[in-house]
């Protein structure tokens, strides 16, 4: 069995995660095993159902129609792959929706952010959907020099003893497509091809290895015209902001409902509330006002 | 729940319209700001909320995997919608998905409101918002081919394929649901008539008065000076305008005549299509 390490939670896997750092063993700490096996149907009454998932309090179903089917129950991911789906897309896929729901299971929540860290605190970074957070945070990185990445896509956040947001490191690199590696000079960089039909690679940079308090988000359109564009349904994000961003921003929020943890839920938003600050993303917050530098993403 | 889409190509007045039907529907809000409508912005192709409801991130998918999806994700945005009107911005053509479905539904669960603008006046206003030359932006009016997508990079919308301006229209005229075609230039000549037209579609009953009133708060000038003063989140580029003139014609009078050819032949497509339907009928 081999051991690594995610979203501050433990994977045992009999599959080699190599976008993962692989750790000695658990220490007794929560611990998703990951098995290949077969996926029954999702036929259970008891089920919530999405256009791609199935979701109740006990298992849960994710599903991508001809590449592969995931059972999730607490503790525990099974994964039924089509013969000719990519190895590493599969774990792609797997690092995503069915960590989360193994997350909430665990009543762990996540941010669906890109988040970088200065050593002694985080900050988030909430763009569009392929506005370019992640190119942002890798821009922080390399170019800025001074920060961490700490997280790409899903930014685990548990409470402290206190009730303080403090974030765990999601530990799978950066996904960055080729304009971005090529505008960030990360071409020497270890990477790996996430699938054969796509350009698009997991990028290994400068990561934070512990949890830190989560201190800031910065919500922007896009990394390289960072007023949000009016395309979805932001303006709702007028009132009680902090909380409902936290909720609004919660990755697999349609699933916490079914799941059986809306007080948990409700209780992690309002910490987040309570002690984060969120900002609207400027060239200088988000790229030390170096416009020169930044000048480059503008294409 | 039903879902209208407000189809049109690009620089059409789909805006135009949302922030009329703002004004109308939400009238303790009227004039509206349109960096905030009350009502939905959200756009079919929009990649955010699909991913929110998928539960993962599209960039490892190519854009036709990605594009299969959408269907499944515009029916549980139907089924989960909360609003008294579902009426979702869309400007893909009406094409369909390699296994045959429709990429943006059908009868009875969708139904369309869909506005026609002349093509000389969507390439003008088209070439300002793409930044490209007029007579590119003429170009890709007039060509049915299907980009080639490369994935090559994402952006924050999935990829939407146009089609010709003629094409675009015919697919959505000869679409397998109830369509409302309303035309950009009545909007400006006849526009209680137009306007009525498209919300009684919707099953609203809003009297003269009020669509009056939701008409007068939507003036292109005021949203003109909006933009000017206030910025708006969709103006293309510094130093341009989103709400550029507003205007009908200016396209004869900007385009070569080879352009304007071209673009005629593309609306006489259209016009006998629309006159064979209505003979039909």
């Amino acid at each position: 069995m081999l051991y690594y390490r995610y979203c501050g939670f433990v994977i045992a896997s009999s599959t080699k995660f190599p976008e993962l750092i692989e750790i000695k063993s658990n220490k007794g700490e929560p611990l998703t095993l990951i098995e290949e096996g077969e996926v029954p149907p999702s036929n259970h009454k008891k089920l919530c159902f999405g256009p791609n998932w199935a979701v109740g309090p006990d298992e849960s179903y994710w599903w991508l129609n001809g590449i592969v089917r995931f059972r999730i129950t607490p503790g525990k991911i099974i994964y039924q792959a089509e013969l000719n789906a990519s190895e590493s897309l599969i774990r792609a896929l797997l690092l995503e929706a069915p960590m989360i729901l193994a997350l909430q299971y665990a009543g762990a929540f996540c941010l669906a952010v890109s988040a970088v860290s200065d050593g002694s605190k985080v900050d988030a970074l909430k763009f569009l959907a392929g506005g370019g957070a992640s190119t942002a945070a890798a821009w922080q990185v390399t170019r800025g020099k001074t920060r961490r990445l700490h997280s790409d896509t899903l930014l685990h956040v548990s409470l402290d003893d206190s009730g303080c947001p403090m974030a765990w490191p999601q530990g799978s690199g950066v996904l960055l497509w080729p304009k971005s590696i090529e505008l960030l000079n990360l071409k020497q960089q270890a990477m790996r091809a996430i699938r054969p039909e796509l350009p698009v690679k997991r990028v290994k940079i400068s990561s934070e290895t512990g949890p830190l308090p989560l201190k800031t988000i910065y919500r922007a359109g896009f990394h390289s015209r960072l007023e949000e564009s009016s395309q979805e349904d932001h303006n709702f994000l007028q009132g009680r902001r902090p909380f409902r961003l936290a909720a609004l921003q919660t990755a697999g929020r349609l699933w916490v409902d079914p799941i059986g943890k809306t007080a948990d839920h409700f209780s992690w938003c309002l910490s987040i509330a309570r002690h984060c600050r969120i900002e609207k993303g400027t060239e200088q917050n988000l790229y030390s006002g170096k416009k020169d530098l930044l000048s480059p993403l503008k294409n | 729940m039903q879902t209208y889409w407000l189809a049109s190509y690009p620089k059409s007045g789909n805006t135009w319209f949302r922030i009329f039907l703002s004004n109308l529907l939400y009238p303790e809000l009227s004039p509206v700001d349109p960096n905030q409508l009350p009502m939905s912005n959200l756009i079919a192709s929009a990649r955010g909320p699909a991913q929110e409801i998928m539960g993962f991130n599209t960039s490892l998918l190519t854009s036709e995997e990605s594009a299969c999806l959408r269907p499944a994700v515009d029916d549980f945005i139907a089924r989960s919608w909360k609003r008294s009107l579902c009426l979702r911005k869309a400007h893909d053509a009406y094409t369909h998905l390699p296994d045959g479905r429709p990429l943006m539904g059908q009868g009875p669960d969708y139904k369309a409101i869909y506005v026609l603008r002349d093509p000389w006046d969507v390439a003008v206003s088209a070439a300002n918002h793409w930044d490209v030359s007029i007579d590119k932006a003429v170009k890709s009016l007039c060509s049915s081919k299907k980009p080639a997508h490369v994935d090559s990079d994402i952006t924050e919308q999935f990829p939407q394929h146009l089609l010709s301006w003629s094409r675009h229209a015919l697919s959505w005229l000869n679409s397998p649901m109830e369509i409302c075609l309303i035309q950009y230039e009545n909007m400006h000549s006849e526009p209680l008539l137009t306007f009525r037209k498209a919300i009684r579609f919707l099953g609203l009953d809003h009297d003269d008065e009020h669509i009056k009133d939701a008409i007068h708060a939507s003036e292109f000038k005021r949203l003109q000076r909006l933009e000017v003063d206030d910025g708006y989140v969709e103006t293309p580029r510094k130093g341009t305008r989103f709400f550029r003139k507003g205007v009908k014609g200016e396209g004869l009078e900007c385009l070569s005549s080879a352009q304007l050819e071209q673009l005629r032949q593309q609306r006489a497509i259209v016009d006998k299509a629309i006159g064979e339907k209505a003979g039909k009928v």
